[in-house]
């Protein structure tokens, strides 16, 4: 009897040993979890700081960034609009055009598609229509 | 015997009661199972928060350099046809040798045209990229204090379960 007495105090003594230590790692454990949402909470709020410097830094470098593309771009603008560039381009391609025509009627005239009179009288023309153009491309110091 | 027994009962009288009260103190709390459902909770939130922040710096500085690349190729192009009209004006200017006649001959005020036409619509094209990212970036700028708050919100919480220990 005496015997089974001390084996159902033994029993129930480690029962609540078992019991409090249960406690206790559960708390550790609590512990354990609230250092490390500490450190990540500090993290995520140095993660938040580094973004707002990098945003902060970034908008003044875009910023930046267009204004030089807004100045690049009025300076084709302005060239392209200067008024003797213009005319500049204007000769250059009527002068091309005359060249371009002067080939074709070349070609008629070896197809025999025009007479040589004819032929003349188109490539003089023409080569007067150029020269007068091109002493006007001259003049402007285009080229 | 007698006395063997009632001192039996009376431990194990104290045991049940130290045993009911761990149990309470275990039970009371589900409070501290709340508590580490909270913990939980919190966790989840700021890792989230973390995984959505956590390559921004990284997106930033992404499009730090493309905006160093637009600023270059802007200045570049501009550069460029600087020369180019240098180089137009001083095919008209000089009496030149042949191998300049020959270099002339590449430059025309057409060919600069077309060149500066094309520059242009590159300079407008990067201009919208340039400025839909600024967008962006004033954006990403308003979210931060909402952010802010939000971290904040979630240091308040943890402060008010590290009281409750």
């Amino acid at each position: 009897m005496k015997r089974k007495i001390l084996m159902a105090l033994t029993v129930l003594g480690c029962l609540t040993v078992v019991n409090a230590d249960n406690n206790t790692v559960d708390w550790e454990k609590e512990e354990a979890k609230e250092v490390m949402l500490e450190q990540k909470t500090k993290e995520l709020r140095s993660l938040v700081v580094e973004i707002d410097m990098l945003t902060t830094h970034a908008i003044r470098v875009a910023e930046e960034t267009l204004l030089s593309l807004n100045n690049n771009l009025e300076f084709f603008e302005k060239v392209e609009t200067s008024e003797s560039f213009r005319q500049c381009v204007v000769l250059e391609e009527y002068i091309g055009s005359i060249e371009k025509d002067r080939t074709i009627a070349l070609d008629l005239y070896r197809a025999k598609k025009v007479t040589s009179k004819q032929y003349e009288s188109y490539t003089t023309k023409a080569d007067e229509r150029k020269n007068r153009l091109q002493s006007k491309l001259d003049k402007k110091k285009c080229k | 015997m007698k006395k063997i027994i009632l001192t039996a009962t009376l431990v194990a009288l104290t045991s049940t009661t130290t045993l009911c009260a761990i149990e309470t103190e275990t039970t009371k709390p589900s409070r501290s199972q709340s508590k580490q459902t909270k913990i939980e909770l919190l966790e989840l939130k700021i890792t989230k928060y973390t995984k959505h922040l956590e390559n921004l710096p990284i997106k930033i500085k992404e499009v730090l350099l493309e905006l160093g690349d637009y600023e270059e190729k802007g200045n570049d192009a501009e550069n460029m046809t600087r020369n180019l009209l240098q180089t137009l004006d001083g095919c008209v200017m000089n009496e030149l040798d042949s191998m300049a006649e020959d270099a002339c001959s590449d430059i025309t005020a057409t060919s600069v045209s077309k060149t500066i036409k094309d520059y242009k619509l590159e300079m407008k094209d990067m201009i919208k990229v340039v400025e839909a990212k600024l967008d962006e970036l004033k954006k990403q700028k308003k979210n931060t204090p909402i952010i802010e708050g939000a971290i904040k919100a979630l240091t308040d919480a943890r402060d008010i379960l590290k009281g409750t220990k």
